[in-house]
């Protein structure tokens, strides 16, 4: 035998890669492999395109109110006093979420840190700003929209900086006279609603709204939907039974239905709305879940901690639970997707949230009632924007799909 | 020398991949005759299940592509065939049975229903006509109680009897070649001694040829008349069976036997073959074969220049420039009209 | 697999109980004033009729009974097999009326002769005296069958049965008209791309289907009517509802009359049909299409097909006869679990075109705090969505020989 080299070139060992074990790959460092799994969804362009989209709509939700509001932002009295007005008129929600905005670009964009540890920082971060907001801010509690306008107009001021848009979303613009149903213009970029209020501000708002129920509820519904499939496809026979009895009753109720039924019966509320969605849409993650349970039930890594002694808890959510979460990652997105059409569609119907939370569904009412013809600038901006986001998360669920899917089937067979 | 049934010549096949163009086969060439059967050998990956597909031009376009080379069926070039002639072709001249009898079979058809099918294609009979020729093919397969089978899915079956069935549907228009490719690979051993003998049982009564791809050097002793090693999407030797298991030439047929234990022997550890398979988009240069061959030793000639099919012996094909003989040997189309004799006495030889 | 449609089939009921004990548990554990909930929104009604629909409510729920009761009530009702209830005619229930007008009348006396308690107080002391059988409580002696008894609609005045029997057809209709369009459309499209796989004009289509299932309703809907049925802009398409204002006057077919052009009863519910199909079938559409592509694909690499080609059977057959009808399977399942997911969809579609099915009708009785009318109609939904469920479980069954249910 000679000492020939092979003239094949063997692939380099790659950080973070441990070569799968004899009994199967499902052991591989679970870490990496989300790693790899996240690169290889946005490799797609689809989901790159969706994750542009998102991640300006998460920025338009967190800056709204500086993006889109009556208040000025720095105003210098004749006297030469300078202070702004804005500022002054923020709640501590807006400053939370800018932080935590701001340091989640920072922690998270540059990829150098973990993501645990970064999670646990943005959290940190997010209280500790809203405990000092909370203290610090003082907002008005009654608006007075046109009082800088007023105060412009009557000379105070020496000079004055305004946001981008410099209409709040719900400044109804009263002191301009009839501002109501303009088509887009030079001064009202989106044009103007029903009551007067300025489009392009209420879109910005409705952004936050939209992305809040979203994630919100989709976390609700997550963490339902996993402990219940979890415990099903765990346990197995009459838990197993009487369990799938109950989700096909839950599935028989339209969730539309089910979420007007609540919304009359107890009031409308964006939290109540946001903790209803998520009630309404844990079946599907339930389903998932006890299918892959049940699956890995069997393999021989889950017995080996059960006879080990580990309490179930720990079995369950330590050990099978990293394997068995990648469709319900996946369903995530799309479920996103489904909550913020549903929420469009209650607003639509008129028993979503009130007027004074801008959204896009309810934008779209208005467009429909009508009054002096067909406003197509009410229907049009807000229907985009549906549209675009739940295509963006669309997107990102099919390339997670794609990108986790044939990995699976890879490591499971 | 009787008439060649089947003749490949210089098949060249590449397929299209995202990364750049892969030669599952090249060079190929083959003959078979009528009522012989020619076994392909070689490890997974090596072409003989693209070479048996391409015969009947079973390979999607896009990816394959037909480079060169022609295949001739009692004097036609397949190649050159259209989509409609070659259609007639399949299952009436030449039928192909697969490895895994549990995936081949439709399972939302009955397989009366799925072999009336071929017999209605190719010999018009259908209904009550084409049953009954249904029913005669189940029975000559060995399977018991026909008539009610025919009624069964192929769910309701054990793979054994599937693997019946589909032999079954394939002769049902009496082909002239039948490819097995890897037909006992899936099933158990008893099931496979069972399935063979079959084979040659049918192949005997109808006098048909046998394209017989394996990896089991034992199947090739028990049922082939000429055998054809293929490594590295070509073929490497070709001689008849008792020659070959008598004086095997190429490094890599002999590493093949020398892997295999044999009773009595007085050994420690089985003979590997050093080295993997190359992959088949980074090939070696030269001979494919010399990165884990013995013979080589340091011999530049190896790792430039890659041998071809020489006739190294009489009947006997061999591609090594280390095979004493090769360099005077001349490049012929391995042809071998024989058929076993001996069956006892090289049978003997392997388990020995 | 008898067995296994039997057991789904018993399943029904069951499902349907929890179901709407679910629906009627929300509303009757609203923290509004159940008799609130009998007003509509933001009006008043006159004395005579508050007091109407207070006893309207007594009799079928019982408004001091706890709200599972409550239910079991409004099920005894609704179900065509239950018990009979008390009705005020009865002798017994007469006798007992009067009995517990004298007990309350004397309680009255009693306690304005004490003297410590307000008017109202006296009135909820005196109304717990409460002597049974009252009006619309269970006779456990009578058990029958009969026909559901729907309740009155408040916002109509009159029987519920007769107005969803108006709108239930209108509904149905519009679902077996939409759901068969889309499914076959999607069918043929999916097919095509599948066999066309690869080729550029594949590629681009999986992202337009997917961005055509995004496009909200409410927007295409809107869309729709805000320019292609508006004096506005273009006016093709009809604004609302299935028929125009002279269509009951019109004859079947389209044809010339009295010197002038008819467009005909058959051709103007056409026209009026084309938006609200469009807006409900268009996202079954474009995920149908996608899924049948995806499980086409994955039959024509399966080794029978191989075996199909290997016979020497013409490509259309191995496509129709062998790849297709196995990735029917996977595919009827989901076609039959649109029907539901259309029902809700088309809540939204009859509101955008004012048509008057069970969708707006539901919605409308919910607004208008219209319990009896929301409860039934949402259980006739219920049952839709059920047997929509049921219906897959059985085709899949009869698809797929393999399947055998009984363990």
């Amino acid at each position: 035998m000679t000492a020939s080299q092979p003239p094949i070139a063997v692939a380099p060992a790659q950080p973070g890669y441990r070569p799968p074990d004899a009994r199967g790959s499902s052991e591989m460092a679970p870490r990496s492999m989300w790693l790899q799994a996240l690169r290889e969804t946005f490799a797609r362009p689809g989901a790159q395109f969706g994750r542009v989209w998102v991640v300006l709509l998460a920025f338009f939700g967190v800056f709204a109110p500086i993006l889109a509001n009556s208040y000025p932002i720095l105003v210098k009295s004749k006297a030469g006093q300078v202070f702004s007005p804005m500022l002054a008129n923020l709640f501590p929600i807006d400053f939370t979420l800018i932080a935590v905005f701001m340091a989640a670009l920072i922690l998270w964009g540059t990829g150098r840190f973990s993501f645990l540890k970064s999670l646990l920082t943005i959290l940190a971060i997010g209280v500790v700003t809203f405990l000092i907001a909370k203290a610090v801010c003082n907002p008005d509690p009654t608006p007075q929209y046109d009082e800088y306008r007023r105060r412009e107009v009557a000379g105070e001021f020496s000079s004055v900086i305004r946001t981008i848009v410099p209409y709040s979303p719900n400044d109804r613009l009263r002191d301009r006279g009839d501002q109501a149903l303009l088509p887009p213009s030079r001064q009202y970029w989106l044009g103007t609603t029903e009551f007067g209020e300025d489009m392009l501000s209420r879109m910005l708002a409705a952004c936050r709204i939209a992305l809040t129920i979203g994630f919100i509820s989709t976390t609700i519904a997550t963490m339902i939907g996993v402990s219940y499939g979890a415990l099903m496809g765990y346990n197995g026979g009459t838990i197993d039974l009487l369990g799938m009895r109950f989700i096909e009753i839950v599935e028989a109720i339209p969730r539309l239905i089910l979420l007007l039924i609540v919304t009359v019966s107890f009031g409308r509320s964006l939290y109540l709305m946001m903790v209803v969605i998520g009630l309404v849409s844990w079946t599907s993650d339930a389903r998932f879940v006890r299918a892959e349970f049940m699956k890995l039930r069997k393999l021989d890594f889950v017995q080996a901690a059960v006879a080990v002694g580990l309490p179930r808890w720990s079995v369950l959510f330590r050990h099978m639970l990293p394997n068995g979460i990648a469709p319900v990652l996946v369903n995530a997105s799309f479920g996103v997707a489904g909550a913020i059409l549903l929420e469009s569609v209650l607003s639509f119907l008129g028993l979503g949230l009130g007027p004074d939370d801008p959204s896009w569904g309810q934008m779209l009412e208005q467009a429909r009632k009508g009054g002096r013809g067909f406003n197509w600038w009410i229907a049009v901006f807000p229907g985009v924007a549906i549209f675009l986001t739940v295509f963006s998360y669309i997107l990102i669920g099919e390339a997670a799909r794609d990108a986790i899917d044939p990995k699976l089937k890879k490591l499971r067979d | 020398m009787p008439e060649p049934l089947l003749q490949i010549r210089d098949l060249n096949i590449a397929f299209e991949t995202s990364r750049g163009d892969v030669r599952p086969v090249r060079d190929m060439n083959l003959t078979i005759f009528p009522g012989q059967t020619v076994a392909v050998v070689g490890e997974s990956g090596c072409g003989k299940s693209v070479t048996a597909m391409s015969i009947l031009q079973l390979l999607p376009k896009p990816p394959a592509k037909y480079l060169s080379g022609q295949i001739f069926f009692q004097g036609r070039d397949l190649l050159k065939e259209s989509e409609r002639a070659m259609r007639s072709v399949r299952g009436k001249d030449i039928a192909m049975i697969f490895q895994e009898p549990m995936t081949s079979l439709n399972p939302v058809y009955t397989i009366g229903d799925q072999i009336v099918e071929a017999v209605a294609l190719h010999q018009g009979k259908s209904g009550r006509a084409g049953y009954a020729v249904a029913q005669q093919a189940l029975e000559d397969v060995g399977i018991a109680d026909p008539a009610r089978r025919l009624g069964e899915y192929p769910h309701q079956m054990s793979g054994g009897m599937r693997q019946r069935v589909m032999i079954a549907m394939a002769l049902s228009c009496q082909p002239k070649l039948l490819i097995a490719d890897e037909p006992t690979t899936a099933l158990d051993v008893t099931i496979q001694a069972q399935i063979l003998e079959l084979l040659r049982k049918l192949q005997k009564e109808r006098n048909m040829a046998i394209m017989l791809i394996t990896h089991d050097l034992g199947v090739v002793a028990e049922n082939a008349d000429a055998v054809a090693v293929m490594y590295a999407s070509r073929n490497v030797e070709t001689a008849t069976v008792e020659e070959l298991f008598d004086h095997p030439m190429h490094p890599y047929t002999e590493g093949l036997f020398k892997s295999i234990p044999k009773l009595g022997a007085n050994r420690d550890r089985l003979d590997t073959i050093p080295g993997t398979v190359p992959n088949p988009q980074r090939f070696p240069a030269g001979c494919k074969f010399h990165p884990r061959c013995h013979r080589m030793q340091g011999d530049v000639k190896c790792s430039t220049v890659e041998p071809n099919l020489r006739e190294v012996q009489p009947a006997h094909w061999a591609s090594c420039h280390h095979v004493p003989g090769y360099e005077s040997a001349l490049v012929t189309i391995p042809t071998i009209s024989h058929k076993r004799q001996i069956t006892a006495r090289v049978t003997q030889e392997v388990n020995a | 697999m008898l067995i296994y449609l039997i057991r789904r089939l018993l399943l029904f009921v069951p499902t349907l109980i929890g179901a709407t004990f679910i629906v009627f548990m929300i509303m009757a554990l609203s923290p509004i004033d159940i008799v609130a909930t009998l007003l509509p929104p933001g009006g008043e009604l006159l004395p005579g009729e508050k007091a109407a629909r207070e006893e309207y409510v007594m009799e079928r729920y019982g408004l001091n009974d706890p709200p599972p009761v409550q239910y079991l009530r409004w099920l005894n009702n609704v179900s065509p097999v239950g018990f009979r209830i008390w009705k005020r005619g009865d002798r017994e229930v007469e006798a007992a009326k009067k009995q517990q007008t004298e007990m309350r009348d004397a309680k009255v006396v009693e306690l304005r002769a004490a003297g410590s308690m307000k008017l109202e107080e006296i009135e909820k002391e005196t109304k717990k005296i409460d002597i049974r059988p009252n009006p619309g409580q269970f006779r456990f002696d009578k058990p029958a069958v009969k026909w559901p008894d729907l309740g009155e609609s408040f916002i109509q005045s009159r029987s519920v049965a007769p107005i969803i029997g108006a709108a239930l057809p209108v509904t149905l209709t519009l679902q077996l008209i939409a759901l068969p369009f889309a499914l076959t459309l999607a069918m043929l499209s999916g097919i095509w791309s599948a066999v066309h796989r690869g080729r550029l004009l594949d590629i681009g289509t999986g992202t337009v289907l997917l961005g055509i299932y995004s496009v909200p309703v409410i927007l295409l809907g809107t869309l729709f009517i805000g320019f292609l049925a508006n004096v506005q802009y273009i006016r093709i398409f009809p604004a609302a509802g299935l028929h125009s204002d002279m269509a009951a006057q019109m004859r079947f077919f389209p044809g010339t009359h009295n010197g002038h052009w008819e467009s005909g009863y058959l051709l103007d519910w056409l026209w009026h049909l084309a938006g609200p199909v469009l807006c409900i079938s268009y996202v079954t559409l474009a995920y149908y299409s996608k899924l049948t592509r995806t499980a086409l694909l994955e039959t024509l690499n399966a080794d029978f097909v191989r075996t199909a080609r290997a016979k020497g059977l013409d490509e259309r057959v191995v496509l129709f006869r062998h790849a297709f009808r196995n990735s029917l399977i996977p595919l009827i399942t989901v076609a039959a679990s649109f029907l539901p997911a259309m029902v809700v969809g088309s809540i939204v579609v009859e509101t955008i075109f004012n048509i008057n099915g069970m969708g707006r009708l539901a919605i409308e009785a919910l607004k208008a705090n219209d319990r009896e009318l929301f409860l039934s109609t949402s259980m006739l939904i219920l049952i839709l969505q059920l047997t929509g469920f049921l219906i897959a479980d059985i085709l899949y069954a009869v698809a797929d020989p393999r399947v055998s249910y009984d363990s």
